[in-house]
């Protein structure tokens, strides 16, 4: 008796923690990609606009790390959507292939390949053309966004400084920026004559509470957002009082809400 | 929010019936270690107990950076610590003979958290960050305490509920602590 009392004590208390993020499992298309650039089979997984239409193109958001973050990404997307009276847009999880650090790292890390650059050429080359053909997808540089935390962030913010052709829209949420002695910063730094021309939509997020090692980096690449990208609509918000996985699920609406208020 | 204030409420109304019995006050300094990011601590619980089963707490801890958990040749700390103060209401359970104690505490009260880092890279342009935060902090503490005499060994382990809304992938980073102390009975019951 004793011990069912604590235990539904215990549920009490986390029951402010069980909502789900709601979307209409119909909408949502599945499909295996083998790449051949780096030889390994991707789950694909796109959430259809409510109202989906062949006669017209659709803007898209690339999500990483979709396991965890797409039945949220495309919920919020759908609601933004909604009460900004806002185009609806196409959400496409990149999941499966190697291991998210092989995929999302651009060098070498504690055994981690470091193979952003076959991943980014996959998305590049074999994704967004599937996604054209198959999905409506509209072929522009513009309309195409990426969302990604944490190595996921880094990866996005790796897309900005080497490949800024592909998305003209940047979700950046607790990049790991330290990665390789801040090596995504030098990079920026390197291209930065030629990218700094270029136009688009940069979110980058952190949390206040995020400790050793993530802050100062991304700080400086607000930082230097802000001096020399004139030509991007930029936002840093600072999630208040939340660490870096606290920070995840409210920084993901922050960022949605950003990019659907610049639509 | 909700749960400070039903904690704080709950506080109340057992240190009003308290009144009516003998003080019973244990001093409960121990040293711990937090999970992630690890860091040692250094804290405090006075503990009161008004009837066997039922007590009140107040836990008092220091942690503090001692060294760093993801070393980086560019990116220094220059200070790192956190003070945490908490209340909590308790339910004892006795083990055989009344040796072993075991507690089940709700704690709620606040954080204050501050650290600051600078990014120091010579291809870079260099910058400092700095955090100052107060947060609430509750959660459920487990206290372990063994021994009937004056000194007793104590054992305690918390687990934050800091930010509920965001549970459990919100705590994951926060997952909590266990210290390790002794109990000193001040004003044994009559």
């Amino acid at each position: 008796m004793k011990l069912l009392s604590i235990t539904c004590m215990i549920l009490i208390l986390l029951l402010p923690a069980c909502r789900k993020d709601k979307i209409d499992h119909a909408r949502i298309s599945t499909f295996d990609l083998t790449s051949s650039v780096n030889g390994s089979t991707y789950q694909i997984k796109v959430a259809l606009p409510k109202h989906f239409s062949t006669d017209r193109t659709y803007k898209t958001l690339y999500v990483l790390d979709p396991k965890t973050d797409f039945n949220l990404v495309a919920s919020e997307c759908d609601k933004k959507s909604s009460d900004l009276n806002k185009e609806e847009i196409l959400v496409v999880g990149i999941g499966g292939g190697n291991n998210r650090l092989d995929d999302y790292f651009p060098v070498p890390y504690k055994g981690h390949k470091g193979a952003a650059d076959k991943f980014i050429q996959f998305i590049q080359q074999e994704l967004i053309p599937k996604m054209e053909k198959d999905f409506h997808a509209s072929n522009t540089r513009a309309d195409r966004a990426m969302i990604g935390h944490s190595a996921g962030g880094l990866c996005v913010a790796y897309c900005f400084t080497n490949y800024p052709g592909i998305f003209g829209n940047y979700l950046c949420l607790s990049p790991s920026l330290w990665l390789g002695n801040q090596i995504v910063l030098k990079n920026e730094k390197a291209h930065r004559a030629i990218n700094q021309t270029s136009t688009g939509v940069f979110f980058l997020a952190a949390g206040e509470l995020e400790e050793e090692i993530m802050r100062p980096p991304i700080a400086l690449l607000d930082q230097i957002l802000q001096q020399h990208y004139n030509g991007f609509t930029k936002q840093y918000h600072l999630a208040r009082g939340l660490d870096h996985l606290g920070s995840k699920t409210p920084n993901i609406k922050q960022a949605v809400a950003f990019y659907f208020q610049q639509l | 929010m909700r749960l400070i204030f039903i904690c704080i409420s709950l506080l109340i109304t057992t240190c009003v019936h308290a009144q009516d019995t003998l003080p019973f006050l244990e001093i409960k300094p121990a040293i711990g270690v937090t999970w992630i990011t690890v860091k040692p601590t250094v804290s405090v619980m006075a503990f009161h107990q008004f009837t066997p089963k039922f007590s009140i707490a107040s836990h008092s801890m220091l942690s503090f950076l001692l060294f760093r958990n993801f070393p980086q040749e560019y990116i220094k700390t220059n200070y790192n610590y956190a003070l945490t103060q908490k209340l909590g209401i308790g339910y004892s359970l006795y083990g055989p003979k009344g040796k072993t104690r075991h507690t089940i505490l709700i704690m709620g009260g606040i954080k204050y958290t501050a650290f600051s880092e600078t990014l120091d890279n010579p291809e870079l342009e260099k910058i400092t960050t700095a955090t100052h935060r107060i947060t609430p902090d509750y959660g459920l503490m487990y206290d372990l305490s063994l021994g009937t005499k004056k000194r007793t060994f104590d054992a305690r382990l918390y687990f934050p509920f800091y930010p509920i809304r965001y549970y459990p992938l919100g705590t994951v980073s926060n997952i909590g602590y266990l210290e390790l102390g002794l109990g000193f009975k001040l004003n044994r019951r009559r």
